[in-house]
Order: C-alpha cells, then sequence, then structure tokens
C-alpha cells in the first residue's frame, strides 16, 4: 500500500513548456487575428507597419529577440506535446518511445533553430 | 423518444466464465412506464425471463455507486438512466469498459479497490488532536473547498469513459485522483508531502492526457478532470522546487 | 475456464473477530478494534464493498447533544418519550452520552460536516427532537459517514476485508460463536472464517415490504442468522414508515427537508397535521411541532388523509405535498442538494417551484437481535450492532438522527466488547468440529444448485411475500388481516423447498444468494407478523384498528422477543422493560394542544 516508490514522471518539464505555449496561443491568436485579420485590411495600422524592414529591425535589437524567441519556440513546444498525447488518446500505443523522440525532437530542432536565425539577424 | 409507456428492446452482453469462450449478445423485450429506470428493466428480466442475469445493484437512488454500465456506449448509472429516453430500442446494456468481466454486467473491481490506500484517502494531521478539544474550525468557504471532489460515489464511471485508463490499468484514474484533490483541499488536513509520490507518479495526473471523458459522464458533478489539472501544477512545481526543499516526494 | 471445473472448495482462516457488515456499524466496530487492540487481526466480511453499504443512503443527519441550551436529560426524554416509553432507559443514558463524542471523532476523521459561520458543525431540527442537536453534512449524511469511516479503515491493515462475501452459517461449538461461513461470490466457493467472536452489523430488513426505502440488499440475513441458532429477535413488530419517500419506489426524501422548515399539505393545501394533535400552524419551524412531529405520528396522519380522500392521485398512488418552494433556490441549494437531485431525476420535479409527492414507506426496523447494553446476544461470542441489533434504544418508534449515531456508539462498543471476548478466548481444540460444521454447511447452501428445473420462480415467492406483509402488517392493523398474514407466511415458508433456480453456475451467482436471502427474509417477516398479532394495543408504529386501540401498559408495557424452532410457526415471548428514571407518561407533541386523534 506504499506509494513512496513510485516512479516519479519527468512529464513535467514538457508539460510547463506545454502550459506555457498555450498560453502564448490563447493570448496572441486574438491578438494577431485583430491586427492582421481586421486591423491591417481595414487600414487601422498605420501604414508601413508590418513592413519586413521594420519588423526585422525590431527582432535586431537584444529586446525583440528576447520577445519573439520565447513566442516561437514554445509554440512548437505545445503543438508537438498536444500531438504527441493525441496519438496516445488515438489508441496507437505501439512505438511511443520512437513518436515521443519524433516529436519532442522536432520542438527542440525548432526551437534551436529559431535561436538560430535570431542570432543571426 | 417516448414520453409514455410501451415495450422496448434490449440488448445485453452475457457472458458466463464457466460456459462461454466469448460475450455474447441476448434480446430481451421489457414492458416500461414513464419512471421505469434500465435497472428496472434488469430486475424484470432477472425476476420474470431469465434469473441467471447477473448484475450490481443496490440503492436505486444513485448513491451506493453500484450500478454502472455502458448504455449504448456511454458509462452510466442504471438506477438514474431511464427507458423512455431509448424507446422504442434497442437499448445496448454491457459490463463497464476497461475492466476485466466476471460474469455478464458485474466487472472486476480490483483495479480501483487496491489502489485507494495509495491515495492515503484519511486525514493526516502533524499532531491530532484529542477528542476533548472538540472539532476542528472550518469555515463554510473552507468546506465548499472540497464539496465536489468529496461527492464521490466510486461508481467507476469515470474509469470505464477514460481512454487513459483503457490503455494503462496501472494509471491511477479519475476517480482516485480527485479523492487525493479531496483531502489536500480539506483545510483541515496536513497530509500533501505523503500524497505528493501519487500525484507525481507516471500513473499518477501525468498519465491523463486531459480528455475530460470523466468529468463529462461524472453523475455527481465532481470534475476530476478539474482536480487532475490542478495537481498537474501543484507536481510541475514540485518537481522543479523540490531541489530548494527537504522531504517532497517521490523516487527518481 | 479450469477455474471453475473443480468441486467447489472450502477454505478456511482463523481470525481474531470476524464482523458481518460492511456499513456504518461494522465498520465503526473493526477501526475501534483496529485502534485499541492492535494485535488483533479483524476479518470485515461483506456481501458488498463496504462502501455500497446502505449507510450511504441516510440522508438527514445523526444526533448529538451540542448547545448548552440542550441537555444529555433532554435526548434521553425525547427519545424515550419518542419510543413510547418502550425503550431500554439504562441503553438510552449510555448512548445519548456518548453522541457529541462520536460526532466529533467523526470530524477528526475528516467527515465533510456542513459547518457555521464560526466554524463549528451545525446542527438542524428532526422530528421529534426538543432542540436542532442533529449533525448534518448537507442532505448526505450517511453517505459522508459512510465514505469517512471507509477511508479511515484502510489505514489499518489489520483489517483484512473480505468483499463480496455472502455469509449464509455461523459456525458454534459448545455454545459459542465460533465464526461463520461465506460464500466467496465471485468464485462460488466456501470461506470459513473461524474467529473468537463474532460481531452481526447486516443493517436492517426493509425488503420484507414491497414499497420501502431500502436497499435490495437489506434482506435481513445477520437477523435470520441469529434466529436460526436460537437468538431471539426483539420488538420486530415496531416497523418505522418513514412520511416522506416518492410513491411507487419508496425513494427518500430526508426529514431533513422539514428540518430546515418544509411542509406537508394535502390537495387543498392544507397543512393537515395540526388536525392530528401537532398544532397550532406555525410558518417557521418548531421542535415537536406540526412537520417536526415524529415520523409515527406523521405516517398515521397520513393514511387517514387518504381515507378522507384529501391525498393527491399520482400515477404510483396516493401522495401529499412537501412543500420546499418557500425556502428558497439558495438554501435547497445549500441544504438539500441531493434532494433537489432525487426530486428531479425521479418524479421531475424541482422542489424550488413545485411540491414534491410524497408518501409513507417501510424504512427501519427498529427490532433486532435482541442484545444487552453492551451489544453482547444471548449467544456467547456473538454481538450485534446497527439496525439489525435491538440494543432498545428505539422503542416502538425511533427518532430521526438517532440511527446513525447508534451505529457510531454501538458499533464501537461491539467492537471493544468482542475484542475484550475474543482476547479472553483460547482458540484451540475447536477446529475439526468447526470444520465439519462449515462443510455440512457449505454442501446444505450447494443444495440448491442442484435442484431439478420446473419448480417455483423465486421472485413469485418473494412478491407474495412482501405483498402479504404490505397489506397486513402496515401502518395500521387489525386481528383479521393480521393473521391472514401470519398464515400467507409460513405458507410460503414451507414453498421455499419447491423453488428451483435458472442459474446453477457458480460464478456470481446472485439468483443463488437471493434465495438463501429470501429464507433469512421470510423468517423475519413471520416473526413481525406474529409479534404484531400479538400484541394487542397500539404504541407507537404499531397501531390497531380492532378495539386495541390504545397504549395498555400494563398488559403490553413489555418487549416482544420472538424465536423460531424449524417447522413450527414463531413464539412470542415478553419480557419486561428497564425504566430506570422516566416512568410512562403521556406522549404529546405540538405546542400544547392535548386533542388525540384516534381513529
Amino acid at each position: 500500500m506504499s506509494n513512496q516508490n513510485k516512479p516519479r514522471s519527468h512529464e513535467p518539464i514538457v508539460w510547463l513548456l506545454f502550459a506555457a505555449g498555450g498560453m502564448i496561443a490563447a493570448m496572441l491568436m486574438p491578438a494577431l487575428v485583430v491586427i492582421t485579420g481586421i486591423g491591417a485590411p481595414v487600414g487601422l495600422i498605420a501604414d508601413g507597419s508590418l513592413d519586413h524592414e521594420r519588423v526585422i529591425g525590431m527582432l535586431g535589437s537584444p529586446a525583440g529577440k528576447l520577445l519573439v524567441f520565447p513566442l516561437i519556440s514554445l509554440l512548437f513546444w505545445h503543438a508537438m506535446h498536444r500531438i504527441f498525447h493525441g496519438l496516445h488518446d488515438l489508441g496507437i500505443q505501439a512505438g511511443l518511445g520512437y513518436y515521443r523522440v519524433l516529436c519532442y525532437g522536432f520542438a527542440l530542432l525548432a526551437t534551436l533553430l529559431t535561436a538560430g536565425i535570431l542570432f543571426l539577424i | 423518444m417516448s414520453d409514455g409507456s410501451g415495450q422496448i428492446d434490449i440488448l445485453i452482453s452475457r457472458y458466463d466464465p464457466e460456459r462461454d469462450d466469448q460475450p455474447h449478445t441476448e434480446r430481451f423485450t421489457v414492458p416500461y412506464q414513464h419512471d421505469s429506470s434500465v435497472l428496472d428493466a434488469l430486475l424484470y428480466i432477472k425476476d420474470r425471463i431469465d434469473g441467471s442475469l447477473s448484475f450490481r445493484w443496490s440503492c436505486r437512488m444513485a448513491i451506493c455507486g453500484s450500478c454502472g454500465k455502458m448504455i449504448n456506449g456511454v458509462p452510466r448509472l442504471s438506477c438514474k438512466t431511464f427507458l423512455r429516453d431509448y424507446a422504442p430500442g434497442p437499448l445496448h446494456i454491457e459490463a463497464l469498459h476497461h475492466f476485466p468481466v466476471i460474469k455478464d454486467l458485474v466487472v472486476e473491481q480490483a483495479g480501483f479497490l487496491d489502489k485507494l490506500p495509495e491515495a492515503r484517502p484519511w486525514l493526516i494531521r502533524e499532531q491530532e488532536q484529542a477528542l476533548a478539544d472538540g472539532p476542528h474550525r472550518q469555515s463554510p468557504r473552507q468546506r465548499a473547498r472540497f464539496a465536489s471532489t468529496s461527492a464521490c460515489i466510486n461508481c467507476l464511471l469515470c474509469y470505464a469513459a477514460c481512454p487513459q485508463y483503457g490503455m494503462k490499468p496501472d494509471f491511477a484514474g479519475p476517480a482516485l485522483l480527485a479523492l487525493v484533490e479531496r483531502y489536500n483541499a480539506d483545510s483541515r488536513d496536513q497530509g500533501r508531502a505523503e500524497r505528493m509520490p501519487l500525484i507525481n507518479a507516471e500513473d499518477g495526473v501525468w498519465s491523463c492526457t486531459l480528455v475530460g471523458n470523466c468529468s463529462a459522464v461524472c453523475p455527481k458533478g465532481v470534475d476530476p478532470a478539474a482536480a487532475i489539472n490542478r495537481n498537474k501544477l501543484e507536481s510541475a512545481k514540485d518537481y522543479f522546487l523540490r531541489f530548494l526543499k527537504i522531504g517532497s516526494g517521490g523516487a527518481e | 475456464m479450469s477455474r471453475f471445473d473443480h468441486k467447489p472448495r472450502l477454505e478456511s482462516t482463523r481470525h481474531d473477530i470476524v464482523i458481518v457488515g460492511g456499513g456504518g456499524a461494522g465498520l465503526s466496530a473493526a477501526i475501534a478494534i483496529a485502534e485499541q487492540h492492535p494485535q488483533l487481526s479483524i476479518a470485515l466480511v461483506s456481501k458488498v464493498v463496504p462502501m455500497r453499504s446502505h449507510t450511504v443512503a441516510a440522508e438527514g443527519g445523526a444526533a448529538g447533544v451540542v448547545s448548552a441550551s440542550d441537555g444529555l436529560d433532554l435526548h434521553f426524554r425525547d427519545t424515550v418519550v419518542g419510543g413510547e416509553w418502550l425503550c431500554d432507559q439504562a441503553a438510552v443514558d449510555y448512548f445519548v452520552a456518548r453522541c457529541h463524542e462520536e460526532m466529533v471523532r467523526l470530524e477528526h476523521w475528516g467527515c465533510p460536516w456542513s459547518r457555521g459561520e464560526d466554524g463549528y458543525p451545525a446542527v438542524r431540527n428532526f422530528g421529534g427532537m426538543s432542540t436542532a442537536r442533529t449533525w448534518f453534512a448537507a442532505d448526505k449524511t450517511g453517505f459522508h459517514i459512510l465514505h469517512t469511516l471507509f477511508q479511515t479503515s484502510l489505514r489499518f491493515p489489520r483489517i483484512q476485508r473480505f468483499d463480496e462475501y455472502f455469509v449464509h452459517d455461523l459456525l458454534v461449538d459448545d455454545g459459542c460463536c465460533r465464526g461463520v461461513v461465506a460464500i466467496d461470490i465471485a468464485s462460488g466457493d466456501f470461506h470459513a472464517l473461524q474467529a473468537g467472536a463474532v460481531i452481526m452489523a447486516t443493517g436492517g430488513a426493509g425488503r420484507v415490504y414491497r414499497q420501502n426505502t431500502n436497499a435490495g440488499i437489506l434482506t435481513g440475513d445477520g437477523l435470520g442468522l441469529a434466529l436460526r441458532h436460537g437468538v431471539a429477535l426483539r420488538d420486530m413488530e415496531f416497523v418505522q414508515f418513514h412520511p416522506t419517500t416518492l410513491p411507487g419506489s419508496g425513494v427518500l426524501i430526508t426529514e431533513g427537508c422539514r428540518g430546515e422548515g418544509a411542509y406537508l399539505t394535502n390537495r387543498h393545501g392544507h397543512r393537515y397535521l395540526q388536525d392530528y394533535g401537532l398544532g397550532p400552524e406555525v410558518r417557521e419551524p418548531v421542535p415537536k411541532t406540526m412537520e417536526l412531529g415524529p415520523r409515527d405520528r406523521l405516517s398515521q396522519a397520513f393514511w387517514h388523509e387518504q381515507q378522507a380522500g384529501r391525498t393527491v392521485d399520482t400515477p404510483n398512488g396516493p401522495a401529499v405535498q412537501l412543500e420546499l418552494m418557500h425556502l428558497g433556490r439558495r438554501k435547497i441549494a445549500e441544504r438539500l442538494p441531493f434532494i433537489s437531485e432525487l426530486a428531479k431525476t425521479f418524479v421531475g420535479v424541482d422542489p424550488a417551484c413545485a411540491p414534491i409527492p410524497v408518501c409513507p414507506s417501510v424504512h427501519y426496523t427498529m427490532g433486532g437481535i435482541a442484545t444487552d447494553i453492551t451489544t453482547a446476544t444471548a449467544l456467547p461470542g456473538l454481538y450485534a450492532c446497527g439496525e439489525c441489533a435491538s440494543v432498545g434504544i428505539h422503542g416502538a418508534n425511533r427518532l430521526g438522527s438517532n440511527s446513525l449515531a447508534e451505529l457510531l456508539v454501538f458499533g464501537r462498543e461491539a467492537g471493544l466488547q468482542a475484542a475484550g471476548f475474543a482476547a479472553d478466548q483460547a482458540r484451540q481444540g475447536t477446529a475439526a468440529a468447526l470444520a465439519a460444521q462449515a462443510r455440512e454447511s457449505a454442501a446444505r447452501a450447494a443444495q440448491w444448485l442442484a435442484r431439478p428445473a420446473g419448480g417455483l420462480r423465486l421472485a413469485e415467492l418473494r412478491e407474495q411475500m412482501t405483498t402479504a406483509m404490505q397489506d397486513g402488517v402496515g401502518i395500521y392493523r387489525d386481528a383479521e388481516r393480521m393473521a391472514s398474514t401470519c398464515e400467507s407466511l409460513e405458507n410460503l415458508s414451507q414453498l421455499l423447498d419447491s423453488i428451483s433456480l435458472d442459474d446453477r453456475s457458480r460464478c456470481f451467482n446472485t439468483e443463488w444468494l437471493s434465495a438463501i436471502e429470501l429464507g433469512f427474509t421470510l423468517d423475519v417477516a413471520r416473526c413481525i407478523a406474529h409479534a404484531a398479532l400479538n400484541r394487542r394495543e397500539s404504541r407507537g408504529s404499531h397501531q390497531r384498528l380492532d378495539g386495541y386501540n390504545q397504549r395498555d401498559d400494563d398488559q403490553f408495557l413489555r418487549h416482544s422477543l420472538a424465536t423460531l424452532a424449524p417447522g413450527q410457526p414463531p413464539q412470542i415471548h415478553y419480557r419486561a422493560v428497564n425504566i430506570t428514571r422516566l416512568p410512562p407518561g403521556e406522549r404529546r407533541y405540538g405546542g400544547g394542544s392535548a386533542t388525540e386523534h384516534k381513529p
């Protein structure tokens, strides 16, 4: 009846990344919809605000990099975690270890790529 | 839908381990009134048609938790499910999913019962209060924090609904994790640390993928999914903060 | 399939104490032993997993004196007067003195009692009680008590559970109860549990009647077992009809509704209880007045309203109306959420908007296995507690909320007494005799499975029994109908041997268990009917229409004791009531109105 010897799950690491990504998606998506879906077409956004140069300029600053890096990378973690657990919900049990490496590996790769690209800007 | 009375066809999944290799389905036709429950139909069959049909039941008023069955594929209490909603049928009754079938509609419940002590479902105090000191104080608001989780009748419908439990019988499961939350949320309890190993375990909250079926089928409004999700946060905090404190639960 | 190829096995184990029944009383006993005598081994045997036991369905609350304005003496008086002086007053004194402590003990174990704003457990009014002293956990008090006890029992590895084991016989050797024989329901194998002492905590026998509030498991097994081993059943004629249950199903609608201020009205919207000596009509709940009268009086008042044609017709028979609308949705949600759920589910009524149709149904077996104040029966080594026992606190009418308190107080007492007895016993020497007895008993039980087909259907016999009881031994009784019920029951018990089962298998054969249960239930029914026929007076829940419609203290201020010899109708004897300090007097309810309504 002891519960003290149960192996601890390491899921909290990816779950926290997943949760943070979910939070960002929930907050950011509506804002993006308003800006790009309504603001820009209707002309509420000042001309040139979303121009390539201006955005690159923003990403050139350390503050910009710091803002955008978690924004992009955490969304990958969120998506891949959901996909991985979606497999489980669909009853796919065989090769879960393989899928785990594939899903979280992809998220990790995307995170590194994001960091790399941001570094190069 | 029909609101009156009449006859309904019922298909029952039968299995007798002394004779059958596989479950098979039998058809019965039973009369029903506006207030006849699925349990009434089962009792009618047992009393008048085939006494060998086995199923658990007891209180008839949705509080003892005995009579859960799959009813048209959905786990429900048979005393609280009414034939009028399924007329003219056929209505398909099976044993609760995700548990081994003992006979007909009776399942082996050990997968839940044997895990109960792991939840430490009793009040844990650092220092037990003497009887002479009277009851602990607890405000109505403090009591309200565990009112819903303490309403669980252990009917196991949530286990029958949970795809994770179906694939992974070692998973603590919705009712057990709700029970952990019931005691952890009780202002009189000081046993959270003792319950963390179960929460933190691979078979604890982390086996839940938030499908939410458990809360959807709960006949008592317990909302185990919410209880589990609250404890994911607790477990994540515990995972990282354990390095800062002594006595956190769980083997590596 | 190999699991079932062998002949039924008979396993045997030894324990210090065997407890039969995993409800509130059995669990209280088990925990008390485990706490106080950790060296003793305890077997908790129950035909259902403990949290399915019928304690789970108790709603309103449990009595325990709390406030300064209340007192043990007042609780004592309410109980003795409520039981119309047929209570053992020493037992009542012992009981009321321990209720509060048991409520606190449960609180310490985590029971979620409803609370007042000051953080202390709240109490509510209940029928026949002079003041608010009923502790409650919303309207699911029994549920919370049972789950608290069950979960607390998991702390003690010395409590070994035998879940879904059906006890069909006692082992008796050398004049002492030495264990039980049970069927492991899942396998159909037999299991003899030898013990130094046995505690019966199997609950009541409401299933003797057709319309009752009881779970299907309440078939009077413990009473039947005791009876067959020569232990008398006491005061069996006193069967409680709960006045507010759903017509047809008998689903319980708690007295707590009335404790919170609900009204009972007839078809004219009239609060009829004022016409039966329970007035004056008061808007707010007043103890022992109107809807807070005792259950026997309220059920009797219903009967009169029905006779006078002032009840409401429902598809399931006549009813009166339980009105909660004036309490408001918020109070109903806080204090009576389960009632709200039950009314919506089973009769499609939202009690915040419309009255609930209610009528009396059989609810509680006030008699039971005769025990002394220490829960010991006449058979050494056999103890009984809870609804299956008659320790003597309920008399001719139980007050609501005394029974949940009873199973805590006397469950604990039974545990400690049995532990003391078992510790004194040499456990050697009788094993061979007990094993032979167990084999013989198992063979008898197994004969059910070997009977030829084509006999009577079990359910037919059961229906005839419940119909006979409903017709003959109801709220109001007369000699003619009781005698006819007695006769029918004797005939039915002759027919028991003509039943044949559809199910001859062993694995989870509930039909087999039902047949054995019916044997117990029929014996209990016979005792009730004969004890009722023999009591030629009216007292508490036993009311007669045939000239014996007054209380007769000279002849019948006595307990009835029913015993059963094979092949004979029950024998009824009488024994004096232990009256220590409250001499018999007039039983009066309502705000000073002395008018008594008698048929």
